[in-house]
């Protein structure tokens, strides 16, 4: 209901450079609620996911001004989704940084055969997508994309939270907490960490290409590692294995630059130190959310959504009752 | 394999080899359905490792293993859960971040039979099928006295309730062999009593076969109708337990030291520890 109140607001309160901020926060999360499914849920960390942006987005271009909009997202979610079977492949043998390490070689990879696509089709200054319309609608504004978008990501928001609530979500915690537990238990872990590669790819694919059809502009320079670790940041800032974090995470990281810059040029206007910040404005928007993931690393891993329990557990210290003792009185 | 599937757990000359190591050694034994079957012998005895060579996560290097009817020594830990198996853990180390209600729920994974599709609608939600197995989880919470802290983190627990935790995670799946790896160990006095009482309402109440690994002989007198001595990775006694807890060997091989180790077992002088 807040969400949204929130919403409506935007909707017809802000400007429209303020709407295109909003639009790239949403897309943003939507990536963000599918990265988290994998990484918060299932504990299998990707840096893979600007790569899967770039697959979803030429997919869209290759199938959108064919087939249109719908079914060029959705071709965008399939082919998206298979690449993430195919990744998800040396999860079900390696862990921690080596996964790390394997979903990296796809950035690689991807960011390869996207460059010699491009340049080699002779578009080497990217694609260019035509105006998006939705059945009889023409999406030609950002208040008409930002109503779209907010569809969308009610709609993931809405699988996502599904999913983590029943039983393929329990099976991804479970095997994030112990795999072989969670194999005992019943959880069969090559289906469900392939399922979670593939579900979370498909929400990030469908992002990639929502975001080429709203920009109109597709080229391979923009799926650089940087933007892979910016989502790992949104869900640290936000919160691993929480969807509101997801949302959360994902509109800090993305509108951080936007008050930054804003910041600069009207504080540094005419100073001296306005040039110099100016000039390195790239440089203190990426070790502003360095500083965030560090400082949400080192201080509250749960992210942004474990500050209310954070301030709720002090108070019942503050009272002398830890929920452990608790426990134990009320059942012994 | 038609003789054994009149039995819970056929096990036929199994051997376990980690590199060099021998931690099995032709152990065979048979535990009929509905018997409950005990575990004991020394720390290092190869007891958890028997347990694993059941449940899969362990592959033995020689013999057969077959649960419930079925061989399952090409089998994968999650197909031998779906078959009826259930499987408490010894220490409860993972899982703390998990309410005690969700991890009870993990016990209904075989159980739950909508699929992906349907769960990432929602429709588990909107049919009461979710609803109806939290039900089913509330009720092996309730059997095991643990209501009141569905909702707390399983790492929140004191250890003991963990373990009751886990027990009824393990009831909720509805098995048809339970194996229960020390169940009492690490508990404080209290909790031994609470436990102990808990496991003689599942005998009495459920139909399930049982497994037991216990170093508590008081509890696996009261428990169990027979039992398995194992030291140092072989059979070295079997059957009911106020018979086979006094048999000298017995006897020494839980005393350890090297010379009533290697007095039981004078081809090889491992003692189990």
């Amino acid at each position: 209901m807040v969400l949204v109140v929130v919403a409506l607001a935007v909707l017809f309160r802000a400007s429209s450079y303020d709407i295109y901020v909003a639009n790239l926060a949403i897309l943003a999360a939507v990536a963000a609620l599918g990265l988290n499914l994998l990484t918060g849920y299932t504990g299998q960390v990707s840096v893979g996911n600007a790569a899967f942006l770039a697959i979803g987005a030429y997919t869209a271009v290759a199938v959108m001004a064919r087939a249109g909009f719908i079914l060029g997202v959705a071709a965008a979610a399939l082919a998206t989704a298979a690449a993430g079977f195919v990744v998800g492949f040396p999860s079900l043998r390696l862990r921690g940084l080596y996964l790390v390490l394997s979903t990296l070689a796809l950035q690689f990879i991807v960011a390869f055969a996207f460059e010699k696509y491009q340049t080699q089709s002779g578009a080497i200054a990217g694609y260019t997508l035509g105006a998006t319309a939705l059945g009889p609608m023409h999406l030609d504004s950002d208040r008409a994309w930002y109503v779209l978008l907010v569809v969308v990501l009610a709609m993931a928001t809405y699988v996502a939270w599904s999913l983590v609530r029943s039983k393929p979500g329990r099976a991804w915690i479970a095997i994030r907490e112990h795999d072989v537990e969670a194999a005992v238990i019943g959880v069969d872990v090559t289906r469900y960490k392939l399922l979670a590669f593939v579900i979370s790819s498909g929400f990030v694919g469908v992002a990639g290409a929502l975001a080429a059809a709203y920009t109109k502009h597709v080229s391979y320079e923009a799926y650089t590692l940087d933007l892979a670790v910016a989502y790992v940041a949104m869900i640290i800032i936000g919160g691993l294995a929480s969807i509101v974090g997801s949302i959360i995470g994902a509109a800090i990281v993305t509108v951080l630059p936007f008050l930054i810059t804003n910041a600069a040029n009207s504080w540094f206007a005419g100073a001296a130190a306005g040039s110099f910040v100016q000039r390195n404005l790239p440089f203190i928007n990426a070790s502003t959310y360095a500083l965030l993931v560090l400082v949400f690393l080192m201080f509250e891993p749960r992210g942004l959504v474990g500050l209310p329990a954070r301030v709720v557990s002090a108070a019942r210290r503050a009272r002398g009752a830890s929920p452990g003792s608790a426990a134990k009185q009320g059942v012994i | 394999m038609s003789s054994a599937s009149g039995l819970a757990v056929a096990v036929a000359h199994l051997e376990l080899q980690f590199g060099g190591m021998a931690v099995l050694r032709d152990v065979s034994f048979a535990v009929a359905r509905g018997e409950r079957y005990g575990i004991v012998g020394p720390n290092g005895a190869g007891k958890t490792s028997l347990l694993n060579c059941i449940s899969r996560t362990y592959r033995q290097t020689g013999g057969s293993v077959s649960a419930l009817g079925e061989c399952v020594d090409r089998w994968r830990p999650h197909e031998v859960a779906r078959l009826g198996v259930a499987r408490t853990f010894q220490n409860m180390a993972a899982f703390r971040d998990v309410s005690v209600l969700d991890f009870v729920m993990l016990g209904r994974h075989t159980r739950i039979r909508s699929s992906t599709f349907v769960c990432a609608l929602g429709i588990p939600f909107l049919t009461g099928d979710e609803a109806r197995q939290r039900r089913a989880a509330h009720g092996a919470l309730d059997l095991v006295g643990l209501r009141n802290v569905a909702k707390t983190k399983i790492g929140e627990l004191p250890y003991g309730l963990a373990k009751l935790a886990d027990l009824a995670r393990a009831l909720a799946m509805e098995p048809r062999l339970l194996l229960l790896d020390e169940p009492a160990a690490g508990l404080s006095s209290d909790e031994r009593g609470h436990v102990g009482r808990m496991l003689l309402r599942i005998r009495d109440e459920y139909e399930a076969t049982q497994v037991v690994i216990e170093h508590d002989m008081a509890l696996v007198n009261l428990l169990c109708q027979r039992i398995l001595v194992l030291n140092a990775g072989q059979k070295i006694a079997e059957g009911p337990p106020q018979e086979v807890l006094g048999e000298p060997r017995v006897v020494a091989a839980f005393l350890g030291g090297r010379a009533a180790a290697s007095e039981a077992m004078p081809e090889r002088g491992r003692g189990g520890s």
